[in-house]
């Protein structure tokens, strides 16, 4: 039943309040298209403000308040889809900051419930379930860890937890919002050897949005690069690192380079 | 830190709760541990002074005027606590709904609530009165119906506030309905700061109740109520102060503790406190 491709075509997000008081609405995602393959890793790349994590949001329509979707169309292998339907079947998401990403105040065995709950999954097999996504990201060592608080747990914990949870939805595709911004090195470097070993070995499509260079070099197949809103360049990733096209791609590496790299 | 009962402040907070927990008990168990039947007219005995047999004395009928507060807390604190109920059930739901939906229908009920909120408690109170007659319930429906707006438009701010976190995206991005959300997510963390606030309301309706009662629009004689007690003895203010007295310290107390008691609450709960110390 897993769908192979997950397609977004055309994706223009605009303000609307100022729109309703005789303003401009301004456009913020302009007619972007993303293409992701199970099995693939696809970067999103662009600076800050380009409009890519509006983009991952108009994909699912959890659009901020305050926005909204103009146009384009998503398409689960060629089927026009409901973007609401994608949410927790076809498509998981991990958050940014793992630290707010949980309610304070439930422990990890309550969020899993609630993401079982969604998928129709109850009981002894969405027990069995919940430890198995657990050990899936190498937290399968504590038993007692789904009574554990967020508070309990350190933000490489919690970042593995909300990878567990995204995998107990069996959705087929994965966006990943700047996954590993708000870790440590050590944390960072274990979370996405875990993103790249779920796609190598279950097969997920995964959609990483980042501004990390590094990160898109370690891990990603094919890579977009969105600028103002627009996406302005797609290739795969070995191409784009030796050839870049836009500028706004050459100036991502150039200052990539300048900060990274020691000068010969 | 002060520890618990040293500092004046936690001081009155101790004091203030156990007098709200009295006057809650007494609300209670009132109608079994009465000393007398706080009816029973005895002409023979009226207006007796504070005595072994009558500890607060008696009234123009002779009744035992203890007996009469300790039946009346039921009386007027009984029908703030349906007031309560009532305003908390509507103000969440409406407020819940307008939060979680937005909108159209979050701008329809806040209309609503508008409407609502522009009548006053007395206005609306005598309105009722006049069209259906005295009485408890029509004072606790007017009551309700001036009050549930300010928790509906509390609850939706709150709603909205929860509902723009973190967790409650990764909910929706989980697949989780709005149902389950509000449940799970929205609720839990809206029902401390309302708990508070209702705390902080109990002593302002009961003086609605007293007061109401007290004009003759609510409890009617000779049913044993605060407000229905210091009207009775208005016609005595001058020859015997202390019947007045009573029943007005049995207000001032349970408002002071309540209200004593709410603010204490609201301080340690304040959702914004809460954010502040890093939730």
């Amino acid at each position: 039943m897993s769908a192979r491709i997950l397609r977004a075509e055309g994706l223009a997000v605009e303000t609307w309040r100022d729109a309703r008081r005789g303003g401009e609405p301004v456009p913020l995602v302009r007619d972007a298209t993303l293409e992701l393959r199970a099995g693939e890793v696809l970067a999103l790349v662009g600076a800050s403000g380009s409009g890519k994590s509006l983009a991952c949001a108009a994909l699912l329509d959890v659009l901020p308040p305050g926005t909204r979707r103009r146009a384009g169309r998503i398409l689960l292998d060629g089927a026009p889809a409901e973007p609401a339907s994608l949410r927790g079947r076809a498509v998981a998401c991990v958050l940014q900051a793992p630290r707010t990403a949980f309610n304070p105040l439930r422990t990890i065995g309550d969020h899993a419930g609630e993401t079982l709950a969604a998928a129709g999954l109850r009981g002894r097999a969405g027990r069995a379930s919940m430890e198995r996504a657990l050990a899936a990201v190498g937290l399968g060592g504590d038993p007692h860890l789904p009574e554990l608080y967020p508070f309990q747990m350190s933000g490489g914990m919690l970042q593995r937890a909300m990878i567990a949870l995204a995998l107990l939805t069996r959705a087929p595709f994965l966006i990943a919002d700047e996954p590993t911004t708000d870790l440590d090195l050590v944390a960072q470097a274990g979370i996405l050897d875990l993103l790249a070993g779920l796609v190598r070995e279950r097969g997920m499509g995964l959609l990483i949005v980042t501004h990390d260079l590094g990160v898109v070099a370690r891990l990603a197949d094919r890579v977009a690069v969105m600028e103002e809103g627009r996406v302005v360049e797609t290739n795969d990733a070995a191409s784009l690192f030796a050839h870049p096209a836009h500028p706004a791609t050459r100036a991502l590496l150039a200052a990539h380079h300048a900060l990274y790299e020691v000068p010969r | 830190m002060t520890p618990a009962g040293f500092s004046p402040r936690s001081r009155s907070v101790a004091v203030a709760g156990a007098l709200a927990a009295g006057f809650a008990l007494l609300a209670l168990v009132g109608p079994f541990i009465v000393p007398h039947d706080p009816l029973a007219v005895d002409l023979a005995q009226r207006f007796e002074a504070p005595n072994l047999v009558h500890l607060l004395g008696t009234d123009h009928l002779g009744r035992d005027i203890l007996s009469r507060l300790i039946a009346g807390a039921r009386t007027t604190l009984g029908s703030v606590l349906v007031v309560l109920a009532l305003v908390l059930a509507l103000g969440v739901s409406v407020g819940g709904l307008a939060g979680m939906l937005g909108g159209r229908i979050d701008a329809a009920l806040m209309r609503l609530c508008d409407v609502f909120l522009t009548v006053p408690t007395f206005v609306l109170a005598l309105f009722m009165i006049g069209a259906l007659g005295t009485g408890l319930v029509n004072v606790v429906a007017a009551i309700v119906l001036s009050h549930w707006a300010w928790y509906a438009r509390i609850v939706r701010g709150l709603v909205l506030e929860s509902k723009a976190r973190d967790y409650v995206l990764a909910a929706r991005i989980a697949g989780a309905p709005a149902r389950a959300i509000f449940a799970e997510h929205v609720l839990p963390g809206i029902v401390p700061p309302l708990a508070a606030l209702a705390t902080l309301d109990i002593g302002h309706m009961a003086l609605h109740v007293a007061g109401l009662s007290f004009l003759g629009l609510g409890v009617q004689p000779p049913t044993p109520e605060w407000g229905v007690m210091i009207n009775d003895a208005r016609a005595f203010f001058w020859t015997r102060p202390l019947l007045v007295v009573w029943p007005g310290l049995a207000i001032a107390l349970a408002v002071l503790a309540f209200n004593r008691l709410g603010d204490a609450l609201r301080d340690r709960l304040d959702p914004t406190l809460v954010a502040g110390r890093g939730l």
